[in-house]
């Protein structure tokens, strides 16, 4: 059986969490490999993980730790980490890519739009 | 009115002790607060200490002349208004007042009518300002709400939809997905209620009287329950028997509403159960009701308990507040002379659920006493 692409998901609301996580895993090919509702939880979480997640779907705006906070702390820890943004703050996203994110998606984008980013951004 | 003009504050700077005496008493006449300095650092001394709507101050005055000091004085306090006053005028320093942001200049020896009306002017001048920077401010909150909050529900409503359109789902995907997104459309539409209380709340002065807690439980259980039809809710809570009243206004529905909203909707499960109970709570000799909502969601880290009821503050370049929900919630409970806070369901792990504690005050039992005699 070949291996699945893991994504971890991080943003704070559980309406969003349960719907990427429903479009994510109609393809066989990907796995939620866990979620997180804030940059501190995201972090730890990332730590502890034996096996990194492929990608790492990050919002901006969370309670406890922000979306860019969050994304710098993780690739500190780990230079290979490949985080892609999706929110509905659009005034961070060139920050968001200075710091290392493979890109930005605005919210609301269709889930098309999102599947391809991730199909690209695994392959 | 009086009473108003008192907390209408003046500052006068003069190095002409007789003029300063005068000056003050005509002012203190009219109601207005009024402090003085003889020079220009002293003046700035006492602007770091206090805010002062109106700034009085003398043109030519040895050490610091009164463009300087009203210059800085509007660097201490954007809204201060700055009046020159001189003996000597010129249209060099008028120019060069007005280019500094002085609102006025009055002539020395000046008639005590035009002084009244300078004064009265610069305080108009003073008030508009403040209130084109709240205005301000609420049209950012405004706009920052429509642009982050909508459009992150209107990812749930175009995710659901979308897939909608792709051939392979059962009929039961189709119906969830369509479930799904109604009940993110009763979101939106829930949070643009918000921000109209949000801004009722803020014109409505508050008229508190006694109301029957009992009945707004009841009646924030069953809205709850008829938004959230997508998930199985279960929400525990038995009426006592005496009526409970509480004083507060019509808005009170809202606090609850929004604390079983928010349990609703961070718990991850579909089977959502939350308990509901109420008890006397004294704090500081006041007499209050203590509401505790009880639920088995994803809880609140420590780091978040405190930010979960804030929103949106100018100038924090990363906001770490989420929705305005919660925001109401403080609000409406700080308005009843109340408090909000959450705790752990089971104290040290977070993650086991929350319990969100309102306290808020009960009528004064002024009844009693009238009721002997």
């Amino acid at each position: 059986m070949p291996e699945t692409k893991t994504i971890f998901l991080v943003d704070d609301d559980p309406d969003i969490l349960v719907l990427y996580r429903i479009m994510i895993e109609r393809n066989n090919e990907y796995t939620v490999l866990d979620v997180a509702t804030n940059g501190q939880e995201a972090i730890e979480k990332y730590k502890k993980f034996n096996k990194k997640p492929d990608l790492i779907i990050m919002d901006h705006r969370m309670p406890v730790k922000n979306g860019i906070e969050t994304a710098i702390e993780i690739l500190e820890l780990d230079g290979n980490a490949r985080i892609l943004f999706v929110s509905a703050d659009v005034s961070v996203r060139e920050e968001a890519l200075e710091i290392g994110a493979i890109d930005f998606l605005e919210k609301p984008s269709s889930m098309n739009v999102l599947l391809d980013e991730i199909e690209k951004a695994l392959h | 009115m009086k009473e108003k003009e008192k907390e209408k504050k003046i500052l006068i700077v003069d190095d002409e002790l007789a003029f300063l005496v005068t000056t003050k008493a005509i002012l203190e006449e009219e109601g207005y607060e009024v402090t003085t300095a003889e020079d220009g650092f002293k003046a700035l001394d006492i602007l770091k200490e206090q805010h002062f709507d109106v700034v009085l101050a003398d043109l030519k005055m040895p050490g610091k002349d009164g463009i300087d000091v009203l210059e800085e004085a509007k660097k201490i306090n954007p809204y201060t208004i700055g009046i020159i006053i001189t003996g000597y005028p010129s249209l060099d320093t008028a120019i060069e007042a007005m280019q500094k942001g002085c609102y006025g200049y009055i002539l020395k020896p000046y008639h005590v009518e035009d002084l009244k009306q300078i004064i009265k002017r610069g305080f108009e001048k003073s008030r508009l300002e403040q209130e084109v920077f709240v205005l301000k401010e609420r049209a950012e909150f405004y706009n920052d709400l429509m642009a982050h909050d909508i459009n992150n529900i209107n990812q749930i409503i175009m995710g659901y939809l979308g897939a909608l359109s792709d051939s392979g789902l059962s009929e039961q995907e189709q119906k969830s997905c369509v479930e799904k997104a109604l009940s993110a459309v009763k979101r939106s539409a829930k949070l643009i209620e918000n921000v109209r209380k949000l801004r009722q709340i803020q014109e409505i002065e508050p008229e508190q009287k006694a109301i029957d807690l009992t009945d707004i439980l009841k009646e924030s259980i069953d809205t709850v329950k008829a938004d959230h039809k997508d998930k199985e809710v279960e929400i525990n809570y038995i009426p006592p028997e005496e009526k409970q009243y509480i004083l507060a206004d019509s808005f009170a529905n809202d606090i609850f509403v929004n604390i079983l909203d928010n349990a609703i909707k961070f718990t991850p499960s579909t089977k959502v159960e939350i308990g509901i109970g109420v008890e006397d709570y004294a704090k500081k000799g006041k007499e209050f009701y203590e509401i505790s909502v009880e639920d088995r969601g994803r809880g609140v880290p420590d780091e978040a308990k405190e930010a979960i009821f804030k929103r949106f503050h100018k100038g924090h370049k990363y906001m770490k507040g989420s929705g305005i929900g919660l925001y109401l919630v403080r609000t409406l409970v700080s308005r009843y002379g109340g408090e909000v806070w959450v705790e752990d369901r089971i104290e040290g792990d977070h993650t086991q659920g929350s319990i969100f504690n309102v306290i808020i005050p009960k009528p004064n039992p002024k009844g009693r006493d009238n009721a002997r005699n």
